[in-house]
């Protein structure tokens, strides 16, 4: 009788044992691959951000060549690369505060060309830009 | 004796004068060089008292006077409303709205005119003042919209 009592005693325990295993792999699976979820995540956002910091960097380098053009007059060189970026890298990358000021920008670059503004307002623009730049990305900074 | 008191005070009276108009004229170009983006804005929108802004495309008829064919003129007093005349089906309509002035930014100045809301601009063309309403692009896609009119006295 106790034998007996000692060997349901023993299957249980295997049972209990063999599932708490089985349990301990599942947890160790999920957990692997929230992990994997969660770098790919990161490294996703980490090379966009990458790529918006590169964007950023060359149209930054385009709008102070505009607004600080020596004789007060842009090289259309520079205004052609300005617009394709606008166009082109920018739409990838940018966020909506970005993008507004972008057309603020390009918007006063039309108005320069036209007599309306001055490289003093250009300026004043390119330093928005760069603000909303340096915000941007700020806030889209990946999180580990 | 009483008649050099008499010059001496006439003289100090002038110097006083003197001084205040000199110390009124500094606070006044003092106050001119301060006032700010939307005092300026406000001046040259409204002028001395009220000013006309012609829309760039008016034609008007030279028949009887409210016959047109095309435009539309705002008017704007110092007392914050504008009156507005456009042009349709021939003739002038008539409406009076307020209006006001804000700061969006240091380079940007807003103009409300009833429920509509503009970038004010002023440039000058061919020698004449240009008022432009502008609607900025809320994306690329989007085209800016420039209303441009001209002063009247111009």
């Amino acid at each position: 009788m106790e034998d007996r009592h000692k060997w349901y005693w023993d299957l249980g325990l295997k049972i209990v044992g063999s599932l708490l295993t089985v349990v301990a792999i599942l947890v160790g699976v999920w957990q692997f691959n929230i992990g994997e979820e969660r770098k790919a995540v990161y490294e996703h956002a980490s090379a966009l951000w990458l790529k918006r910091l590169e964007t950023y960097s060359n149209v930054a380098k385009l709008a102070g060549s505009i607004a600080a053009a020596p004789g007060g007059q842009p090289a259309q060189a520079d205004i052609d690369a300005f617009l394709a970026a606008y166009w082109g890298d920018m739409i990838l990358v940018e966020d909506a505060e970005v993008e507004r000021t972008m057309i603020a920008f390009r918007t006063e670059i039309e108005d320069f060309k036209r007599g309306r503004s001055s490289t003093d307002r250009l300026k004043q623009r390119a330093d928005q830009l760069m603000k909303a730049f340096r915000e941007s990305m700020k806030a889209r900074e990946p999180q580990p | 004796m009483r008649s050099s008191i008499g010059i001496s005070r006439h003289v100090g009276g002038r110097r006083i004068l003197t001084r205040f108009c000199l110390q009124f004229s500094i606070v006044a170009v003092a106050s001119a060089a301060n006032a700010g983006p939307i005092e300026d804005a406000q001046a040259r929108l409204t002028g001395d008292g009220e000013r006309e802004w012609l829309s760039a495309g008016i034609t008007s008829w030279m028949s009887s006077d409210p016959a047109c064919a095309s435009g539309e003129v705002y008017a704007f007093k110092p007392d914050g409303t504008v009156t507005i005349r456009i042009c349709m089906d021939s003739t002038w309509k008539k409406r009076s709205e307020k209006w006001s002035l804000n700061q969006d930014n240091p380079l940007d100045i807003r103009v409300t005119i009833g429920a509509d809301s503009y970038l004010l601009l002023f440039a000058t063309a061919e020698q004449q003042q240009q008022m432009i309403l502008r609607t900025l692009a809320d994306s690329k896609v989007n085209p800016t919209v420039d209303r441009e009119f001209y002063l009247s006295e111009d």
